[in-house]
């Protein structure tokens, strides 16, 4: 095989890799959170406190980061595959937004049943009427107490 | 003694009285859609924070940029980090009322056209807008949906030469909310 020829077929064969690369990049989805090691195991209780204390520091350690929590369902609205975790008594909550995936699952969180999810971090809000809603998303249910 | 009794009643049944007229929901849902002939994209925001004054029209929502999700994970990552810079303006809010308030019957079942105008701010950039939605009283429980749309170079959002047949200039975003009562 000729010099000329090698080295073109080497260029192929990186533009047709170079190719495919872009192409499952640019259709790359976010991957399922089932098999994830979360960065932090913690309860809803403390981190509801961990935001209410010092709301700044808690969101600089928790930002893009995924977090496994224990905890109460307070509210869930299954229109919009949302499940709220708090204490009883507080307005303050961690907004569970579960895996788009999460409807054809079979398990129905049961209001003041014990949950343990698994979400990444988006974010958090703060104001003086709802004190802080911290919002987790691509949530999945470890495991579900229901009562 | 009966003057300051007085005044304490009378403080505590404001207080009881501005709670009753407030509805909120943290789990509000915010898409936003783009179409062009290259690609249609949407996301979509499922823990919007919207609080409603029921008594006064006022109404106002945020949520968190991170979390809009899109189909295509490059397509998110590329919308945080370079369009919205989302950790530099991590929330879009809206402050503004339904200008209509008193047409509307919150204790009568039964669907009413909101008129809303108010300030809309996204990427640090607040505009007036205003448009029209529907608000629906069933069984004591408020929903409210409105659509419209926003031209992204409003708010200084720059979109590379790469994408930009792929995002419209125009986008329409819907608001879809479910209220409960504040104080329970």
């Amino acid at each position: 095989m000729s010099r000329k020829r090698i080295i073109w077929t080497l260029v192929l064969i990186a533009v047709a890799a170079g190719a495919y690369y872009g192409y499952k990049e640019y259709t790359r989805t976010n991957k399922k959170l089932t098999n994830a090691k979360a960065d932090f195991v913690t309860a809803t209780p403390d981190i509801i406190n961990e935001f209410e204390i010092a709301d700044s520091a808690a969101d600089k350690k928790y930002t893009d980061k995924i977090i496994e929590l224990n905890g109460t369902v307070m509210n869930s609205a299954l229109e919009n595959f949302t499940i709220s975790l708090g204490v009883p008594g507080k307005l303050s909550s961690v907004m569970c937004e579960m895996d788009t995936s999460f409807k054809n699952e079979n398990i129905l969180p049961v209001i003041a049943s014990e949950v343990r999810i698994r979400g990444r971090y988006v974010g958090y809000q703060k104001d003086d009427l709802l004190g802080v809603g911290i919002s987790l998303n691509r949530c999945i249910i470890l495991h579900n107490d229901k009562k | 003694m009966r003057i300051f009794f007085t005044c304490t009643v009378l403080f505590f049944t404001s207080t009881f009285s501005f709670a009753q007229d407030k509805y909120f929901t943290r789990s509000g849902k915010i898409q936003f859609f783009s179409k062009t002939s290259a690609e249609n994209i949407d996301a979509t925001n499922r823990s919007a924070a919207v609080v409603l004054d029921t008594k006064t029209g006022d109404l106002q929502f945020a949520v968190l940029m991170k979390g809009f999700e899109f189909k295509k994970a490059l397509m998110q990552e590329h919308f945080n980090k370079d369009y919205v810079e989302s950790d530099k303006f991590p929330k879009a809010e809206f402050k503004g009322q339904i200008t209509n308030n008193a047409e509307i019957k919150y204790t009568t079942d039964g669907a009413y056209t909101a008129k809303v105008k108010g300030k809309l701010t996204i990427h640090g950039e607040t505009k007036e807008i205003e448009t029209t939605g529907t608000i629906t009283v069933k069984g004591g429980k408020i929903s409210a949906k409105s659509s419209f749309n926003v031209q992204v170079p409003d708010y200084k959002i720059k979109i590379p030469g790469l994408y930009r047949n792929q995002i419209s200039d125009n986008i329409k975003i819907t608001v879809d909310c479910s209220l409960e009562k504040y104080g329970g």
